[in-house]
């Protein structure tokens, strides 16, 4: 299996917190809307396992800008095990308003903002420095641009951060896959046996 | 006049560092490709070979991940939810 342990356990938390979020199990959801949700969820699970890659941050702030994702954004960012702690810490009382500074907010904060930082360094002159020589021929510059709209936050990227982003997205979808995989496979024991 | 001095200097030091760490990057790219090891053809010159392969990669993983979600939403509306497994499954998604 592709990625470090503790990536693809912070991962399937996640993505299982999602899940849970969208009520998958009901009955009443159509095939779609289930599939719209197992998605979003992994997708978003995905992204706060790999949170401070340039990536993840994109994808985030991509689907944040449907409102229906919105929800399952914050449920995925709120740092339960936070909210916990420091309600036994300090004495219980109806006053205490839920810290909503969670090291999670703050990442989610931090990606939104990068993103509308993104978009206003697109507005100046593209530098070509870094990288330019090598991929500046045509056919490669092509492709390069081609790259640059599969990956989150692509077109803003230079050639050279564009790669080593590339390749963290291609690990990350892997883990992903194999984690579909993995639950496809256990429930479908499951029905099996059933 | 001093502007222009240290553009040309950020490019000069920006390229030599780059022009190895590129190659690094796309053989690393290379490597993660189902098919990776064969399109062996020098380094440079496959660059554009690996990068129209890592887009074709990218795009059929996306596939994967759709097909998959499609599937699943399939088993989970068939899970027959009385049997104890299906109980333990059951309490991790609802």
């Amino acid at each position: 299996m592709h990625g470090s342990n503790t990536f693809m356990q912070v991962f399937f938390k996640k993505w299982l917190l999602g899940l849970k979020h969208g009520g998958i199990s009901s009955k009443n959801m159509s095939f779609l809307e289930r599939k719209r949700a197992i998605k979003v969820s992994a997708d978003i699970a995905m992204a706060f396992a790999k949170h401070g890659r340039t990536w993840s941050q994109a994808l985030v702030t991509n689907l944040s800008k449907q409102e229906e994702n919105k929800a399952m954004v914050n449920a995925i960012f709120e740092d339960v095990e936070y909210h916990k702690k420091k309600s036994s810490s300090s004495s219980p009382s109806y006053h205490d308003k839920p810290c909503y500074n969670t090291r999670s907010k703050k990442i989610l904060r931090r990606s939104l903002q990068v993103c509308s930082m993104v978009r206003k360094r697109r507005h100046k002159k593209p530098s070509n420095g870094v990288g330019a020589k090598i991929l500046a021929r045509d056919l490669v510059k092509k492709r390069t641009n081609l790259l640059k709209k599969l990956v989150p936050g692509g077109d803003s990227m230079d050639d050279f951060s564009l790669l080593d982003e590339t390749f963290d997205y291609i690990i990350s979808l892997q883990a992903q896959v194999d984690l579909m995989h993995l639950l496809a496979k256990v429930l479908g024991v499951l029905n099996t046996k059933n | 006049m001093s502007s222009r001095r240290t553009r040309s200097r950020q490019t000069i030091s920006s390229s030599r560092i780059t022009d190895d760490q590129i190659s690094d990057l796309v053989s690393k790219l290379q490597s993660l490709l189902p098919h990776g090891a064969h399109i062996q053809n020098g380094n440079r010159a496959s660059s554009g070979r690996v990068l129209q392969e890592t887009c074709n990669y990218i795009r059929s993983l996306h596939r994967e991940v759709d097909d998959l979600s499609e599937k699943l939403s399939e088993l989970l509306s068939d899970t027959d939810m009385s049997s104890a497994q299906a109980a333990i499954i059951r309490s991790m998604l609802m």
